[in-house]
């Protein structure tokens, strides 16, 4: 029914999507790119814990199951990393363990500036 | 989940052989008997081939009213339609060089108007408005001296909107323009005749009801043969129009079809009608639900087409991947994303056209696979719209408005 053929591991993941935001999630900062008139939107959100560890990293997106798949996977791969870790999102790497096509790689590019975007909100007591 | 358990709502893009067809074919095609060439006249076989064609063809041209003589069979509607806009136009020499269509034809017609427009002929495309149906006054007024043909759809196959081919067809007949009518999602479905609708050119085919892929036909009628020029050459079968080795179990499969359909045609109507109505209510139950499908008179019972705002239609459709089949809009491939061109003719934006889905119906669709379907849908819209990030335009946080196009 799609146009676009997705490997297994997005349909794994799409069908999760475990580290979705929940309504009303709490977070310590967030980060978006992207807008949803335009097709395509990211919010990242992180919890840190004392020690400026990203405890908790939470994703709303908006878009094609190839940013979905991608910003869950990486708000997965961002627990547990220093916050400046928030900042050094590759987002290559995120479409090659997917196996996206190669036309997707824009959209995951959103994730890389929502990085961005939330380590910049993040206060400085979280360990920048 | 087994594949027995996937609702099928994709009959407007094709439908399942019914059983009573594919046992017609099946036995024009095990009679060794029946093997020979219909061409192929010397010999008992051939003729007896033969028979079986022509008696199909008479079957076909008594449903739409037409002479045997008049039905020439093509490879389905895609081929019909190209034979129809370019055999006519290239045939009518002084006559003129203005053809006459509307935005929403399926592509089979636009892109051999394209074709036709590379070739030196101008193309009026006729704008069918919110209600997707084009105005007989629209077409009168944009014919001119130098028309000479008109192509309009029966039925459109993203919507459903159906056009009033008789009356287009009258306005056509005073002009003196021959008509065209694309009828691939009306055939089988609707009334058609051909001469008290004043069509010249009917493409139809046999796998939107229940008939094999690949057989169509082109309604040739005895003004418009006079016009029509052939694409391909060689051998002359179907007078020269469509030359090639005729499949007597392919002609037999789309009369059988069309006869089945015609008899369950009211039916059908009355029963998927009320399905249709069904299912566009149990949807409504999901915020931000638009209609694009005329839910009036106007509206195919085969069709209904609803955008759900808020969504983004790649990720829906992927969502309900393996629970049922429908058909969206275009995928984005990239940055640049764009809707159906029908669902923005009809004044829909780009992101509405993405995000909605056409529902189409056939002999197995019932109550109780429509709700299951319109229950996934709504669990699908939900999910996606809560771990989406508010929007930033008002008119699309706003976005819980339903209506319908008619």
């Amino acid at each position: 029914m799609s146009r676009v053929e997705y490997s297994q591991l997005v349909r794994e993941r799409f069908n999760r999507l475990a580290h979705a935001a929940q309504p009303g999630e709490a977070a310590d900062a967030s980060g978006s790119a992207g807008r949803v008139e335009r097709g395509a939107a990211v919010e990242l959100l992180v919890c840190c814990d004392g020690r400026g560890l990203l405890a908790r990293v939470r994703f709303r997106a908006y878009g094609c199951p190839a940013l979905l798949a991608a910003a869950d996977l990486a708000a997965e791969r961002l627990e547990g990393q220093p916050s400046v870790a928030l900042g050094r999102i590759d987002p290559r790497a995120l479409a090659s363990a997917l196996e996206l096509p190669a036309g997707k790689l824009g959209r995951v590019l959103l994730i890389e500036d929502a990085g961005q975007a939330c380590l910049a909100a993040l206060p400085q007591s979280h360990g920048i | 989940m087994s594949d027995e358990a996937v609702v099928y709502l994709d009959h407007a893009a094709t439908t399942p052989v019914a059983p009573e067809v594919c046992e017609a074919m099946l036995a024009v095609l095990g009679d060794p008997g029946l093997a020979a060439n219909p061409s192929s006249g010397d010999h008992a076989p051939g003729r007896r081939a033969a028979a079986l064609v022509e008696q199909a063809r008479a079957e076909i041209a008594a449903l739409i009213g037409a002479q045997a003589s008049e039905i020439v069979f093509t490879s389905g509607a895609t081929e019909s339609d190209n034979l129809a806009l370019l055999g006519v136009a290239r045939g009518s020499g002084w006559r003129g060089r203005h053809i006459v269509s509307s935005r929403t034809e399926h592509r089979a017609v636009l892109d051999a108007l394209a074709h036709l427009e590379r070739e030196g002929f101008e193309v009026t495309l006729l704008d069918p408005g919110a209600a997707g149906h084009v105005a007989p006054q629209a077409l009168a007024a944009a014919l001119r001296d130098d028309t000479v043909l008109v192509s309009l759809m029966h039925v459109n196959n993203e919507t459903g909107a159906i056009n009033d081919i008789g009356a287009l067809g009258a306005v056509c007949r005073e002009a003196g323009v021959p008509f065209h009518v694309d009828a691939a999602q009306g055939i089988g479905k609707f009334p058609i005749d051909v001469v008290a609708q004043g069509i010249d050119l009917l493409s139809l085919n046999a796998h939107k009801v229940h008939g094999p892929k690949g057989i169509g036909a082109l309604y040739v009628s005895e003004r418009a043969r006079r016009r029509i020029e052939p694409l391909v050459f060689g051998g002359g079968q179907e007078q020269g129009l469509r030359p090639g080795t005729l499949a007597p179990h392919q002609i037999v499969g789309l009369a059988r079809a069309l006869t089945l359909a015609e008899s369950r045609r009211e039916s059908e109507t009355a029963r998927l009608r009320a399905l249709r109505a069904a299912l566009w209510e149990a949807l409504q139950g999901c915020e931000g639900v638009l209609c694009n499908s005329p839910l009036d008179g106007h509206g195919s019972p085969w069709i209904l087409n609803v955008c759900f705002e808020g969504v983004e239609g790649e990720s829906l459709r992927y969502a309900l991947d393996g629970l049922m089949v429908v058909s969206g809009g275009s995928a984005c491939n990239s940055m640049h994303q764009e809707g159906s061109y029908v669902l923005r003719s009809l004044g829909r934006s780009d992101q509405q056209a993405m995000s909605s889905l056409r529902f189409s119906f056939g002999l197995a669709t019932d109550a109780a696979g429509l709700a299951r379907a319109a229950a996934e849908v709504i669990i699908a819209v939900r999910w996606l719209r809560a771990i989406a990030p508010a929007p930033q335009s008002a008119s699309l946080r706003a976005s819980s408005s339903a209506g319908a196009v008619n």
